[in-house]
């Protein structure tokens, strides 16, 4: 039996007196510490000492930021283009900002992506605010065949695109896109090519009806602004975050939800029918936070969340609940009945709007509503069971 | 109950439940379960008794909430607490990161290993070569030629100065 004790330790030898910081750690770990930086950062380090003259090139991650075309072009030229094929490559970032309207040229860009197709990159983020998305562009994305995560942003589009096929795309987890408008039926099209999807973030103009269907996505966050009918048909889905100026029918099927996060801003007395029919959808879930910036000017103040002399729907499962809103008279009563229907709730945070911010009137409206929604919490706190 | 022993014979006590946050620890452990109280010393070289202290530290704050970090569950106050506790934890000076980036990697602690490399990074970001040379105190060992001329030429876009 082996009765010596275990022995752990790095190649390098203990010296006590050394006085560099960097030098006794070994290659792979500061290419590590390297790949954490901007590539211009790290490019930098090349003037510290021998050692580092080639290190920086053997970052596992390129990020070049810049708002200069020609500084932007001899930085992917240097890093990119110029990147022995051994290196492996993790991760390439590519943020242009211009502030004048030029865009790269398409076979620029088309070059980079290529490259980084032949390093068999696994993260792509392309950040271009003047980026027009060609068809031979996403065709070239859409052939990496490597790809885990995949974020575009490029607002530079005004006209519907088409999108390539993604049956290459057979790891992608993670896609982000932030485009201009995106049309509802090619996005379904992809939804059912992409087999193993988890992550799926949109932030685009859709039509006023859509309808999104997939197998195996869990995180789902929209962000839009016209939708009026949304159908999910997800059974997948655990965590639902949207994002939008109104709150739209929804319907479809989620029964895995387990977190929701709606943010609604400027909402108006058109939202109050779909408003109602939103806590129904979700009220399975465990977790739910609700952030309701109502739109001052109409007439104010409205039922929302649940029409008058209704009951809220059993919240059988929900756990914790996060609202923030101004608490006047009709949201006020939606709370009050939500806390009652809900029997495993553990913690509730209830956040009034900047009371300062708001006339005199609605300040009282919001510091009366507080006082009795304390009184609530303090009523369920002891008594958890009567409730 | 295992024992930790510091390049300076310094012997440090953990639960092994706290210490399987290294899977270095963890596979050795499950290597050798069953076996005498002896196995269950570690010898970990290279590490003076600063660097495991700080270690289980950070060990036993973790394992007040495993793995919750990852989900979605934990509540944002929770989260927020461990990131503020996570900054003030790595707030100290580059030659203790280095050994925990050190330490970390040997004992394979992922988010400690990530958590200092990312600090480190930090630290580095947006400074010239002559700050991030005194700052890590590396030896210039260029003659002043390479260093004004031969080393800027070949990637002459690092060096101009506009950052944005």
């Amino acid at each position: 039996m082996d009765l010596s004790p275990i022995l752990i330790h790095s190649d390098l030898p203990d010296d006590p007196n050394r006085v560099d910081n960097f030098s006794n750690l070994p290659d792979e770990l500061i290419i590590s510490i390297l790949s954490l930086l901007h590539t211009c950062d790290a490019a930098r380090t090349s003037l510290l000492a021998r050692r580092f003259c080639r290190l920086w090139e053997s970052s596992t991650s390129i990020h070049i930021f810049s708002s200069q075309s020609d500084k932007f072009v001899a930085m992917a030229d240097h890093a990119l283009l110029q990147r022995n094929i051994t290196n492996s490559l993790l991760s390439l970032r590519l943020s242009y900002t211009s502030k004048s309207n030029k865009s790269l040229p398409v076979s620029l860009i088309s070059s980079y992506l290529i490259k980084a197709r032949n390093l068999n990159i696994r993260h792509l983020f392309i950040h271009d605010s003047t980026l027009n998305l060609e068809p031979n562009i996403l065709s070239i994305i859409f052939s990496i065949n490597s790809l885990e995560s995949l974020h575009i942003t490029s607002y530079r589009l005004y006209k519907e695109y088409s999108l390539p096929a993604a049956t290459m795309l057979t790891c992608l987890r993670i896609l982000r896109f932030l485009v201009f408008r995106i049309n509802s039926a090619k996005l379904n099209q992809l939804l059912s090519e992409l087999c193993c999807l988890e992550d799926l973030h949109l932030e685009t103009m859709m039509e006023h009806d859509i309808s999104l269907s997939s197998h195996t996505i869990r995180k789902l966050k929209l962000s839009n602004s016209r939708t009026i009918y949304l159908g999910l048909y997800i059974p997948t889905l655990e965590l639902l975050h949207y994002e939008s100026n109104r709150v739209p029918c929804f319907r479809g099927e989620i029964p895995s939800l387990r977190e929701a996060v709606f943010i609604f801003d400027d909402v108006g007395e058109k939202d109050i029918k779909a408003g109602s029919g939103l806590l129904k959808y979700i009220s399975h879930a465990e977790k739910l936070t609700l952030e309701i910036n109502e739109d001052t000017e109409e007439m104010y103040p409205f039922p929302l969340m649940l029409e008058p002399g209704k009951v809220a729907p059993m919240f059988s499962r929900l756990k914790h609940l996060d609202v923030t809103a101004c608490f006047h008279d009709f949201n006020l009563e939606a709370v009050v009945s939500l806390l009652h229907h809900s029997p495993a709730l553990e913690s509730v945070s209830l956040r009034p709007h900047s009371l300062l911010e708001q006339t005199k009137e609605k300040r009282k409206i919001g510091l009366q509503s507080c006082l009795v929604m304390l009184m609530v919490i303090a009523a369920m706190l002891i008594s958890p069971t009567s409730i | 109950m295992i024992t930790l022993i510091s390049s300076d014979k310094r012997k440090f006590h953990v639960l092994e439940e706290v210490a399987n946050q290294s899977l270095t620890i963890r596979d050795v452990i499950e290597d050798r379960r069953g076996r005498r109280r002896a196995d269950r010393i570690i010898l970990v070289t290279n590490i003076n008794s600063k660097i495991p202290e700080k270690v289980i530290v950070y060990w036993l704050r973790h394992f007040l909430m495993p793995e919750e970090i990852a989900h979605a569950s934990m509540s944002h106050k929770k989260a927020e607490k461990l990131k503020k506790w996570e900054a003030k934890f790595f707030d100290t000076d580059i030659d203790t990161l280095n050994d925990l980036i050190l330490a970390a990697d040997s004992l394979d602690i992922p988010s400690l290993f990530d958590g200092a490399c990312e600090k480190v990074s930090d630290i580095l970001k947006n400074r010239s070569a002559e700050e991030v040379g005194e700052i890590s105190k590396i030896e210039n060992e260029f003659t002043h030629e390479e260093e004004e001329e031969e080393i800027p030429s070949e990637n002459a876009w690092v060096w101009r100065n506009e950052f944005a």
